[in-house]
């Protein structure tokens, strides 16, 4: 039996064969693209373990995932919010949720950690429209300087894990056109519509979705890169 | 990454607005129908959706953290245990997309975009779906729901409610363990201009977004919702503003059931 790529090894075979086997390269970078990312997912046994005691409403399971990612989620709803207390309503309402429906995460289609902030965010920007006094507030683009003192509250295995993703976010944040970051970070952290954007920045509604999407392109590959 | 082609390239820019949570009338509705038409079939958007989901996850990780005050887990700990306090109307957002809830409405939406379907057509092919479900499948069951808001009774009902005779009725098919709920409406009226009706899927006072309809002329429904009922306690009908969907239920319940396992 010939092995993969035939007798004369895949470079030759592949200039004899054209196209088709160019098509299968691909194929297999894809294919191996998808097996990358089966493993990093894999890896991420902890979040797993921690996902599935949650299903079996494991009360100590409840409390390892809010010590791990309870300052995050705290930090984020601040940030958008710019008032302690409704910020820490966000937190309730993000970890009650998951403890009374953690079926709604889906392992396959990504990980705990980003799945428990990305709720959070969106419930932060649901309080916010709400309170349409807090509108008053000035823009306030994220401060991406390291705070003192920051990742207190995780333990050490975490710690590394967080910390070190967080460069990565600010980084790729930072590497952004200016226009770009502008736009990413009015709607995440300042919770406005592109609507909004658009009036804010006095740039058509296309500009801002044009930049949104270029921004989210570059800050998809920049991360997924990273985790490489 | 995902890499989606020029032709998804407009569908693209949406769901990036979407997974920012920054999106508002024309396109939250578009965003709206692509997740329940269009994104569940195609695996490059469903990618693309899940890596901006992901990427906005870890967008957060840009605010610097903050440690919770000492009491807020103590406090947590003990609602742990507590019943939702008056059945809140909290909702589990990570999108309809967490809940993959696809609706495929012979009415509604599809219908609008889709006039070729005659009225006595979709009738009949909901009519034999909903009887099919019924009769040839094992464990199938149906809920009718209540107009208004229905009160939790401490134990499931002996026997169903009786029919309200003359007004609308809204009832619902399901299996067990399958992802496949059939929800009909006969003699559904109109809501007021500018509303939608919203159905919700509850557990224990969480409530997930699983589609929205119009009722056709003559007052028909037939929507599918790819959800699996044994998994909440609880289906609702709202009505809703048009436009932007709904993060949490705010308008008025028209239809309610609890539903038990």
């Amino acid at each position: 039996m010939p092995p993969p790529g035939g007798w004369l090894g895949p470079k030759v075979s592949a200039l004899a064969l054209g196209f088709r086997v160019r098509s299968e390269a691909r194929a297999t970078e894809d294919r191996a693209s998808d097996w990358y990312k089966g493993r990093v997912r894999e890896e991420n046994t902890h979040d797993l373990r921690l996902y599935r005691r949650l299903r079996s409403r494991d009360a100590a399971a409840f409390e390892e995932l809010f010590r791990t990612y309870a300052p995050a989620v705290l930090g984020l709803a601040l940030r958008v919010l710019g008032q302690r207390g409704l910020a820490e309503e966000v937190v309730d309402d993000t970890f009650l949720a998951l403890w009374r429906a953690p079926e709604v995460f889906d392992p396959s289609r990504g990980t705990l950690r980003t799945f428990v902030l990305s709720l959070a965010h969106h419930r932060a920007v649901d309080t916010v429209r709400r309170e349409e006094r807090l509108r008053k507030r000035t823009a306030n683009p994220v401060n991406l300087d390291p705070c003192e003192g920051e990742d207190i509250a995780e333990d050490v295995v975490e710690k590394a894990w967080l910390t070190e993703r967080r460069t990565q976010v600010r980084e790729a944040l930072s590497a952004l056109p200016q226009e770009q970051r502008e736009v990413v970070e009015l709607a995440y952290f300042g919770g406005r519509t592109q609507v909004e954007i658009a009036g804010l920045l006095s740039v058509p509604l296309g500009t801002v979705k044009t930049r949104t999407l270029a921004a989210m392109r570059k800050l998809r590959r920049a991360l997924e890169e990273e985790e490489r | 990454m995902t890499h989606v082609d020029a032709g998804h390239g407009h569908i693209e820019e949406l769901l990036a607005g979407y997974a920012l949570h920054a999106l508002e009338g024309e396109d939250a509705e578009e965003v709206e129908r692509l997740l329940l038409e269009h994104v569940p079939g195609c695996t490059a958007c469903r990618a693309a959706l899940d890596d901006f989901q992901n990427l906005t996850g870890d967008l957060a990780l840009a605010a610097p953290p903050v440690e919770p005050p000492d009491l807020m887990l103590p406090r947590l700990r003990r609602s742990l245990a507590a019943p939702p306090v008056g059945r809140g109307r909290r909702v589990a957002v990570w999108v309809a997309a967490a809940a993959v809830v696809v609706v495929a409405a012979l009415s509604g939406w599809s219908f609008l975009l889709n006039g070729r379907v005659s009225t006595a057509e979709r009738r009949q092919a909901a009519l034999s779906r909903m009887i099919g479900t019924l009769m040839g499948e094992n464990g199938s069951q149906m809920v009718r729901l209540h107009t208004g808001k229905e009160t939790a009774p401490a134990t499931p009902p002996a026997a169903p409610a009786p029919v309200e005779m003359g007004g609308p009725s809204v009832l619902i098919t399901y299996q067990p363990g399958v992802r496949h709920i059939w929800f009909f409406g006969m003699g559904v009226p109109q809501p007021a201009p500018g509303d939608v009706y919203e159905i919700w899927l509850g557990r224990e006072g969480l409530f997930v977004p699983s589609g929205r309809f119009v009722p056709g002329q003559d007052g028909f429904v037939e929507v599918f919702v790819a959800a699996d009922l044994s998994q909440y306690d609880e289906i609702a009908v709202t009505e809703e503003p048009e436009g932007a969907p709904s993060a949490t239920p705010s308008g008025e319940v028209r239809w309610d059931a609890f539903v038990y396992p």
